[in-house]
């Protein structure tokens, strides 16, 4: 709960039912992977339990369970590159795969074309579009929660939105 | 002039201000270039939107065992012990039949301490079994010198219930004394406070 003694107006459980959806969701969005996502949902609430602060609204823990699942994924996003080299340098001097290194392709494969899309958009981009389309918040909360200007937001949702498009027409997903 | 691109995109989201979001809006309904902008960023939305995200609820329960799991763990590092209403109201799920089990063997065991039965060392098997109409039936196998003292015990204990003695069928009594058990194999006492 939000600690008895600091807010009494909403249990952890009742946080956690309003906002694990949300938080969830833009976990997904960002990593692309379910198991992934939990992983961040779990530790982002896991940080909020722990951390010893009163929050003025229900919105101030969203921000605040939102910029811990986009630091976190960031540590992800890392060694997501790491592996992606790794297998890569691995296809080249393998002729086969290993059952793991097929399953991560199959995956691959079953995983929609827009999650796909959003997964070749650099992190600092995706995290932007995330956010303003399925986290439904405004380029002031993003800019407040990931610590850049709105103008910066602004720029970042639009280039999102391009290369987005590029992405889909190559997919043969026409937007216009 | 047509605005900027990053000007029709904020435009789609309602980030400008009202003077210039109807300038722009203006400016769009006379110029197909920047109308067709607008038109494909509304479509990459709905694109976006329209792709179904995977059922949170089972990652909602997995990820909710997980944090209690954690906590535990944590508080039992710390060495704070569990204290009550601290964490997700401390509620233990487990499965109903076991709960009750449970109650009922917690039952049977606070009857033995508060009403004294026989002592344990004559009760070579304990049965205890739920009725659906809710009634708990509790089968103590006692051996046959034990019986006088369980009688004992329940004509000094402090409630009301039905007791009902059921004695191997093939039993045979000698009749010794004033009989406090009748010949019939089985027998019901109730007793009324």
């Amino acid at each position: 709960m939000l600690r008895g003694e600091e807010k009494k107006d909403f249990t952890f459980e009742e946080v956690y039912r309003q906002l694990f959806p949300t938080i969830f969701r833009i976990s997904y969005r960002i990593t692309g992977d379910t198991g992934i996502a939990e992983d961040l949902c779990h530790e982002a609430f896991i940080k909020y339990y722990e951390r010893k602060q009163t929050f003025p609204s229900i919105d101030e823990v969203k921000y605040w369970l939102i910029r811990v699942v986009r630091n976190v994924s960031l540590n992800y996003e890392k060694r997501r590159a790491r592996e992606r080299m790794a297998f890569d340098r691995y296809k080249k001097s393998a002729l086969t795969f290993d059952e793991g290194e097929e399953e991560k392709l199959l995956k691959e494969e079953t995983r929609g074309y827009v999650q796909r899309a959003l997964d070749k958009l650099p992190h600092n981009l995706r995290v932007v579009i995330v956010l303003k389309e399925y986290g439904g918040l405004s380029y002031k909360e993003i800019g407040s929660i990931i610590g850049i200007s709105e103008g910066n937001v602004k720029v970042r949702v639009f280039r999102a939105r391009e290369k987005l498009a590029k992405i889909f027409e190559e997919e043969k997903i026409y937007v216009s | 002039m047509c605005p900027e691109d990053d000007i029709i995109s904020a435009y789609l989201d309602g980030e400008l201000d009202s003077s210039v979001s109807a300038r722009v809006e203006e400016h769009i309904a006379d110029c197909p270039r920047c109308k067709e902008k607008l038109r494909a960023f509304q479509r990459i939305s709905h694109i976006l939107l329209e792709d179904e995200s995977p059922d949170y609820l089972a990652s909602m329960e997995k990820v909710k065992r997980r944090i209690q799991i954690s906590q535990l763990a944590s508080e039992g590092k710390a060495g704070r012990g569990i204290e009550k209403n601290s964490w997700w109201h401390r509620k233990v799920e487990f499965p109903l039949p076991l709960a009750i089990a449970a109650m009922v063997l917690i039952i049977f065991l606070g009857f033995m301490v508060f009403f004294k039965m026989p002592s344990s060392n004559g009760v070579r098997m304990m049965r205890i079994k739920k009725e659906p109409s809710g009634v708990t039936e509790v089968q103590v196998s006692a051996p046959i010198e034990d019986l006088e003292a369980l009688l004992k015990t329940m004509d000094n204990s402090d409630f009301k219930k039905e007791v009902i003695i059921q004695l191997p069928p093939k039993s045979q009594f000698l009749m010794v004394g004033e009989p406090r058990i009748m010949r019939e194999a089985e027998f019901t006492r109730i007793r009324l406070k």
